[in-house]
């Protein structure tokens, strides 16, 4: 009984007054993930690395839409881990709980190109252009021509197969 | 109308009814009846109905009922409120309610004789018409929520008054499929995510459980140094684990300072976890071939100088507590054998004598090269696994110590080539509650062909009808407690539901 007493007086109170003072976060915690529209060249690898689902992709009338849901997110940082120009950041934010499932999504459109040959699109713009900065980076001569890779692969295969003639 | 008043009514039996109906039309609300055995006094019986009318005050409508046919009819069809003072006006004094509801006896039990009633003057106030009562077996059910840990199970026990006789459990009510999703859709590097949400309190053990069949199946070298930091992650787990069940044994003993004291120095552990993880819970650093996150050694050992003490004395507390001792000694016993049978687990085994622990037995991660101590107690009793799991801590503790002292340096995440398909593959390892085993047999396309997960619980479980029977209900709850029950990790469930996509169309803030 004494030392029950002895550890509450030493304790004292421990309780956070949290939610009215705001709980801080350490550096580094996983909380609600943002996706920096400036920065984001919609290459999908965020997509295909997320384990719930919650960020998703889809394409149409010319845009290729990147969706984060967090109503699904389970807050593992994969998305930051692999996206290529680092446009996904977790941030300290750990309050989501909204009467709105709006609160709880991000959506990107980026505007796709069409292929020279076959007008479909194929590639978001900034694909493109990061593609071309990084070969350029690496000395390789770019031509403008814009082709998809079903029509690369046809057109390199007639080349081949002229050079062969 | 000042002070309370009442007033006497006597009527003839055969207007009792009449009397009765007319004074509840006109308000009058009935409180009880009331029986009097006046044989000696006049040879008759009485039976009177108390009511109060406001402005009258309580009135008592009395009936003289001669004691050769001591009954009238029932007033339920007037007052049904008057059943329970009738019902008890037939058992304890024998007037013949005419028109009662047939029903069980309300007051005397089953096996008391017909006509013996111990509210007649000529009934003795030591006489015994039943020598001892016999006593049928009967069900109750605890559960699907918390009789322990606010999980959904169920139990039916059998009782034989306030002894349990038998138990039986009902589970697998949140059973969601995680495996079939871990085999139908996610890739390699998607399921430790979802593996770490088998259990909603040691769910690291099951990454790294995972990580290391795959790892095996597909020849992967992990660096030294994932393996203790794995190995670190694991004994801070196995400390909030230890920490949370023995506050909860503490609640369901009724001893809250108790649990107040250990989930506060859990919260401490839960804070270290997230620094090192960014996550209190989900530490998220497993991926196939290492983790992913390095850990701040110097940090560490930093905040484990002054915890050994901290728990000692939170020990000292609990064992001072004769209340706790007493509730705790001698209940839920799982002898050895028993146990052995059952193949129980973790604590559990160890608190019944079974010396087991995969991280001694059969070493993965860092546990080869670590010196720590196996607890282990005979008793078997609700005590002794409370005691091991305090013993554990203190070598979890030591063991945070080593690794954070000796860890190599050097990588924390090895290349991962192609995983061959059709390779099967085990890990072990000792979660919080005992052994954990991730069995996988690889796959194509980067998925896997089949994974099964079997979580301690799920050995432990079994053996809770043996620890009940023969203790009281009133020590069920803390009984089931004791063994850390995991029924989401046994039932393996997960949320997620099938092929449920949200429309783009349903939200806005679009950019483009």
């Amino acid at each position: 009984m004494r030392r029950v007493l002895k550890a509450a007086v030493e304790t004292g109170v421990v309780t956070r007054p949290y939610p009215f003072v705001p709980s801080e976060v350490p550096p580094g915690f996983r909380g609600r993930p943002r996706i920096d529209f400036d920065n984001c060249i919609g290459c999908g690898a965020c997509a295909s690395a997320c384990p719930p689902n919650a960020i998703t992709i889809e394409e149409g009338d010319g845009f290729r839409r990147i969706s984060l849901f967090l109503g699904r997110c389970n807050f593992c940082a994969r998305c930051e881990e692999v996206c290529p120009v680092k446009a996904v950041k977790m941030t300290g934010e750990f309050e989501l709980s909204s009467n709105n499932k709006e609160d709880l999504c991000q959506i990107l459109e980026l505007k796709m190109v069409r292929c020279s040959v076959c007008g479909r699109f194929f590639a978001t713009e900034r694909e493109l252009k990061r593609a071309k900065e990084e070969l350029e980076k690496k000395g390789i001569r770019v031509e403008e021509i814009v082709m998809c890779p079903e029509c690369r692969e046809r057109a390199s295969a007639n080349l081949e197969s002229l050079a062969r003639r | 109308m000042r002070g309370q008043s009442y007033s006497f009514l006597e009527v003839d039996p055969e207007f009792l009814r009449k009397y009765v109906k007319e004074l509840v039309d006109s308000g009058a609300r009935f409180s009880t009846s009331v029986a009097v055995d006046e044989r000696p006094i006049n040879s008759c019986f009485s039976h009177s109905y108390i009511l109060f009318l406001r402005d009258r005050g309580y009135i008592v409508v009395t009936a003289k009922l001669p004691s050769d046919r001591a009954g009238h009819d029932t007033l339920t069809d007037i007052v049904p409120g008057v059943e329970w003072a009738e019902r008890e006006a037939m058992e304890l004094l024998g007037i013949k309610i005419r028109g009662l509801p047939k029903r069980r006896r309300l007051i005397l039990p089953e096996n008391w004789p017909n006509n013996v009633h111990p509210l007649r003057k000529d009934f003795d106030y030591n006489y015994r018409p039943v020598e001892k009562a016999e006593i049928e077996v009967e069900g109750l059910p605890i559960g699907p929520y918390h009789p322990a840990l606010h999980e959904p199970e169920s139990f039916r026990l059998y009782v034989k008054g306030e002894e349990i006789v038998d138990a039986e459990y009902v589970g697998f009510l949140v059973h969601r499929g995680v495996e079939k999703v871990a085999e139908g859709r996610l890739t390699y590097n998607q399921i430790p995510f979802i593996a770490e949400r088998i259990c909603g309190i040691c769910g690291f053990i099951h990454s790294t459980l995972y990580c290391n069949a795959v790892e095996r199946a597909a020849g992967i070298d992990v660096p030294e140094r994932a393996k203790w930091i794995r190995s670190f992650m694991l004994e801070l787990e196995r400390i909030h684990s230890h920490l949370l069940l023995v506050g909860v044994v503490c609640h369901l003993a009724g001893f809250d300072t108790g649990f107040m004291h250990a989930w506060r120095l859990r919260e401490e552990f839960m804070r270290l976890a997230e620094r090192i993880s960014g996550n209190r819970k989900t530490y998220g650093m497993n991926l196939v071939g290492g983790v992913r996150r390095d850990l701040d050694n110097i940090a560490a050992l930093d905040f484990l100088k002054d915890s050994r003490r901290r728990i000692d004395e939170y020990v000292n507390m609990l064992m001072e507590n004769r209340l706790l001792i007493k509730r705790c000694e001698g209940i839920g016993v799982l002898g050895r054998q028993d146990a052995r049978k059952i193949c129980v687990v973790g604590p559990v085994a160890r608190a019944s004598g079974v010396d087991i622990d995969v991280r001694r037995d059969s070493p993965y991660e860092a546990y080869g090269e670590l010196s720590f101590r196996v607890p282990v107690h005979m008793e078997g009793d609700v005590l002794s696994r409370v005691i091991v799991r305090l013993e554990e801590i203190r070598e979890s503790i030591s063991m945070l110590e080593q690794i954070a002292d000796r860890m190599p340096k050097g990588p924390i995440m090895a290349e991962v080539r192609e995983i061959p398909p059709l390779v099967r593959s085990l890990a072990a390892g000792e979660a919080p509650r005992g052994e954990d085993i991730h069995f996988l047999v690889t796959g194509r396309d980067n998925k896997i062909y089949r994974w099964r997960v079997r979580a301690p619980s799920y050995n432990n479980i079994p053996a809770l009808p043996l620890m009940l029977r023969g203790n009281l209900i009133a020590d069920a709850p803390l009984i089931i407690g004791s063994i850390d029950p995991c029924f989401s990790c046994t039932d393996r469930c997960v949320v997620l539901r099938d092929g449920r996509k949200y429309k783009l169309e349903e939200v806005v803030g679009r950019r483009s």
